[in-house]
C-alpha cells in the first residue's frame, strides 16, 4: 500500500455543552488513512461517530468545543482552521454524505439547481449544460434516472434522496469521502449495486473512504480496516476480517456477536445487556467497564492503555497487556 | 394461522396514490400528455388486529406513500382504507381525532420528524397533553421519563431536557418511536424505525415494539430493508414492487421459501455480516422499470431472469401458491 496519508487524526476531543453539562462526545481519538484505504466506523449508537467526521469538515454545531494534537486532510492541517480554510477543503479534498440526508437539500429548489450549486463552489465558471451533464452522469452511477434532475426534495423516496446525496457528494471528485449511515433507506439490492460504484471509484482513482455505519455487513463488503467506538473512544481498530473473526477487545466481540440471522431458528436477539454511560459524566475507568463482562476491579478506575495485538490491529484493553499485547501511545 | 387473523383491523380495498407529474419533472416520458407516477397502485390487504406486518420491496417502490395513506397523512387517489369497519375518509369531528390517536406512524427520517425549538420532554408530553392522558404535567413527565428509559436514552432525566438536534441520529430516531408508543395506539405504522440502530440498541427497539404489540395489541406494519429483522418481529411479510403487492405471506415461509422472482433475488442479495461468507449475489441486473406509465404485463417482467413472452402482456394477480396463505403475483 502507497504511505500517502489521507487523513491523520490524533487525540482529537469534542465536547458539547447543554443544560446539564458538558457532553464528553469524542474523547482521544485517532485515526489514521492511507490513499485507497477504506476504514468502517462502527459503535453503539450516540458514541460519537458523526460527531468526529463533522469536526473533520468544521461543521459541529456552535455549542462544540474541540481539541487535538493533529488533524490533517490531504496533507492541509486543518487544526484551528477559519471558515474559509474549511470551504476550500469541502467538496473537494473532503465530501461528506450526512446521516440526515433529506435535511442538506433545500426544499424550495430543484435537484438539478442542489447540483449546479455544488459545482459552483469549486468551478464557478463552468457552463451550465456541462454541469447538468455532469449530474446526470453522477445520478447514473447511482442507478437514479436523469428525470431526478426536475424533481424537488420531497418528490424522492428517502432512497432515492440518500442516493442523491452520494451523487452530490462526488461532483469534485474528493479524495476523501465520508458516508455517514448513507445507505440506511436502501433495499440490499441497491445497496449491493452503490457500494459496489464506490469499490470502483477506489480502485480507478484511488478514492479514499470512510463509512460509518450500523450495518457490519456494508463494512464487510466494502472496508479493509474497521474502527470500533465506544462512548466517544475508538476501542479496537484494524485489518476487517481479523477484526470481525478474532476481535480483541470484549466490547468488539459481544458486538459481532449479536447479529440476527436470516435463516435458522427464530431466537431472541440479545443485544449487550446495560446502556451506554452518562456521557455528561463518564466512567473515571475504562467507559465499557461498567457492561463488560470480563471487567476487574482496575477496569473501573483506571483508563486502559492501548495495546498492539496484531499487524495494524490495535484494542484499548488492559487485559491485553496479559495476552502479548504491545504497549502503544495510539491506536494508528 | 396465528389468532390475530381473526379480527380484522385495517383493511385496504383497491388502493392507489398517483402523483400527476407536473411539468418538468419526468417530461421525458410524458410526451405531452397526462402522466402519473403510480407509487401505489390497487393494493388489497387485511391486517389483524396484534398483527406484525413486514412490508419489504425496493427502493422508491411506493412503501412510505402506504404507509402514510393508512394513518391519512395522504389521501388516496382511488380505493379505501378501512379502519374497525370505517372508511377513514369519512371519519369526523371526534370519530376522527379519535382515529388519529389510535394511528401512529414513526417517519422514515426522524430529522423532519420534530420542531426543532422544543426539547423532548416538550415533543413527546404534547401528544399526551393534547389526548388528555396523564392527570398533571408531573404525571406526563414521568411517563415521558418512563418511555425514553425503555428506548434506552438513559439517563433519561438528561435526554428529556436536550433540544432533537442535540441527538445522534440513532437517538433521534429512538425518540420518535418513543413518541408514536407513548399513546398506546392500536395501529402503527414504523417507517425504518431501527435503519440506524446498530445490533445492541435495535435489541431494544425491536422489544419494545413486541411488547407493544404483547401487552397492548397493537397492530404494526414495519416498512423495513433489513430482512433478516423482518423475519424476526413479523408475523407476516409483504413485498412491494414497482406499487404492487408481489408476494405476501408468514415471514419464516417468506423468506425461507421465497415465490417470486423478485423476492427470490432480494434474498439472494442479502449480504452477510461474516466476511468469509460468499458474498451477496446480485442475481437480477437493469434498472427498475419507472413507475410512469408503466407497460402491460408483469411489472418485473423486464428485469425477471425467468420471465416468458406471457409476462409482458398479462398482469398477474396476487393470488394463493401451495398453501392458502401464501399468495403470489406472478404466472408462473
Ligand atoms: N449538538 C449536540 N449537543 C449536545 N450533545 C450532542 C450534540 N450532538 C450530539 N450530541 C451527543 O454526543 C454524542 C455523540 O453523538 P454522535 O452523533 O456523534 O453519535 P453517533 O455515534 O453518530 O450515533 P448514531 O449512531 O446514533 O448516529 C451522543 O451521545 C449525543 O447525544
Ligand atoms: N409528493 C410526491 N410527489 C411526486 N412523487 C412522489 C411523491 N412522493 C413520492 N413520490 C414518488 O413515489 C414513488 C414511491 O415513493 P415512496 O417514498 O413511497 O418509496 P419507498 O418505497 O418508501 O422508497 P424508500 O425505500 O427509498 O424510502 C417514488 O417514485 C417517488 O419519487
Ligand atoms: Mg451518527
Ligand atoms: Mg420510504
Amino acid at each position: 500500500m502507497s504511505a500517502t496519508p489521507i487523513l491523520e487524526v490524533e487525540d482529537l476531543s469534542v465536547h458539547y455543552q447543554v443544560k446539564r453539562g458538558v457532553v464528553h462526545a469524542a474523547e482521544g481519538v485517532s485515526y489514521r488513512l492511507e490513499k485507497g484505504q477504506s476504514l468502517g466506523v462502527v459503535g453503539e449508537s450516540g458514541s460519537g461517530k458523526s460527531t468526529v467526521a463533522t469536526a473533520l469538515l468544521g461543521l459541529l454545531p456552535p455549542n462544540a468545543s474541540v481539541t487535538a494534537a493533529k488533524l490533517e486532510v490531504n496533507g492541509q492541517s486543518l487544526l484551528g482552521a477559519d471558515e474559509k480554510r474549511f470551504n476550500q477543503v469541502r467538496w473537494k479534498e473532503a465530501a461528506m454524505v450526512f446521516q440526515k440526508s433529506m435535511g442538506c437539500l433545500s426544499p424550495v429548489h430543484r435537484i438539478r439547481e442542489q447540483f449546479t450549486d455544488v459545482v459552483a463552489v469549486h468551478q464557478p465558471n463552468l457552463p451550465r449544460d456541462q454541469a447538468v451533464a455532469r449530474a446526470a452522469e453522477l445520478l447514473a452511477s447511482v442507478h437514479l434516472p436523469a428525470t431526478v434532475l426536475n424533481a424537488y426534495p420531497h418528490e424522492l423516496s428517502g432512497g432515492m434522496t440518500q442516493r442523491v446525496m452520494i451523487a452530490l457528494s462526488l461532483v469534485h471528485n474528493p479524495e476523501l469521502l465520508i458516508l455517514d449511515e448513507a445507505t440506511t433507506a436502501l433495499d440490499v439490492i441497491t445497496q449491493g449495486q452503490i457500494l459496489e460504484e464506490v469499490t470502483r471509484l477506489k480502485g480507478e482513482f484511488g478514492l479514499t473512504t470512510m463509512v460509518i455505519t450500523h450495518d457490519m455487513s456494508v463494512v464487510a463488503a466494502t472496508c479493509d480496516r474497521v474502527a470500533v467506538m465506544y462512548a466517544g473512544h475508538v476501542m479496537e481498530v484494524g485489518p476487517v476480517r481479523e477484526t470481525i473473526k478474532a476481535p480483541r477487545h470484549p466490547y468488539t466481540a459481544l458486538l459481532t456477536k449479536a447479529f440476527p440471522k436470516l435463516h435458522g431458528e427464530r431466537s431472541r436477539i440479545l443485544g449487550i445487556p446495560g446502556s451506554l454511560p452518562d456521557l455528561v459524566d463518564p466512567p473515571a475507568g475504562c467507559v465499557f467497564a461498567p457492561r463488560c463482562p470480563r471487567a476487574v476491579q482496575e477496569c473501573h478506575h483506571e483508563r486502559p492503555a492501548v495495546f498492539r495485538v496484531g499487524d495494524g490491529h490495535y484494542a484499548a484493553c488492559r487485559l491485553l497487556a496479559g495476552e502479548g499485547g504491545e504497549p502503544v501511545a495510539r491506536v494508528c | 394461522m396465528p389468532e390475530f387473523a381473526k379480527s380484522e383491523l385495517v383493511r385496504i380495498e383497491g388502493l392507489r396514490r398517483w402523483f400527476p407529474v407536473q411539468r418538468g419533472f419526468f417530461d421525458l416520458f410524458s410526451l405531452g400528455k397526462r402522466s402519473n407516477v403510480k407509487a401505489v397502485d390497487d393494493l388489497n390487504l387485511t391486517i389483524g388486529a396484534g398483527e406484525i406486518l413486514g412490508l419489504i420491496g425496493e427502493s422508491g417502490c411506493g412503501k412510505t406513500t402506504m404507509g402514510k395513506l393508512l394513518v391519512q397523512l395522504d389521501t388516496a387517489t382511488e380505493g379505501r382504507v378501512v379502519f374497525l369497519g370505517q372508511d377513514v375518509q369519512r371519519l369526523k369531528g371526534p370519530e376522527r381525532k379519535r382515529f388519529r390517536r389510535q394511528s401512529q406512524i414513526v417517519f422514515q427520517n426522524p430529522y423532519d420528524t420534530f420542531d426543532g425549538r422544543s426539547t423532548v420532554g416538550n415533543v413527546l408530553a404534547t401528544p399526551l397533553r393534547v389526548h388528555r392522558i396523564g392527570e398533571t404535567a408531573e404525571e406526563r413527565r414521568q411517563m415521558v421519563l418512563k418511555v425514553l428509559d425503555a428506548a434506552g436514552l438513559r439517563p433519561a432525566e438528561d435526554f428529556i431536557d436536550r433540544y432533537p438536534h442535540e441527538l445522534s441520529g440513532g437517538q433521534l430516531q429512538r425518540v420518535s418511536v418513543a413518541r408514536a408508543m407513548l399513546l398506546e395506539p392500536a395501529f402503527l405504522v414504523a417507517d425504518e424505525p431501527v435503519s440506524m440502530l446498530d445490533v445492541s440498541v435495535r435489541a431494544d427497539v425491536l422489544n419494545m415494539l413486541q411488547q407493544l404489540r404483547d401487552q397492548k395489541g397493537t397492530a404494526i406494519v414495519f416498512i423495513t430493508h433489513d430482512i433478516a429483522v423482518a423475519r424476526y418481529l413479523c408475523d407476516r411479510i409483504a413485498v412491494m414492487y414497482l406499487g404492487k403487492l408481489v408476494e405476501l405471506g408468514p415471514a419464516t415461509e417468506v423468506v425461507d421459501n421465497p415465490l417470486h422472482p423478485y423476492t427470490r433475488a432480494l434474498i439472494a442479495a442479502t449480504p452477510s455480516p461474516d466476511p468469509d461468507e460468499r458474498g451477496r449475489q446480485v442475481v437480477v441486473g437493469g434498472e427498475p422499470a419507472k413507475p410512469i406509465d408503466p407497460p402491460p404485463g408483469c411489472r418485473f417482467a423486464a428485469r425477471c431472469p425467468v420471465a416468458k413472452a406471457a409476462c409482458r402482456e398479462v398482469e398477474p394477480s396476487l393470488a394463493p401458491h401451495d398453501r392458502p396463505e401464501h399468495l403470489v403475483s406472478c404466472l408462473l
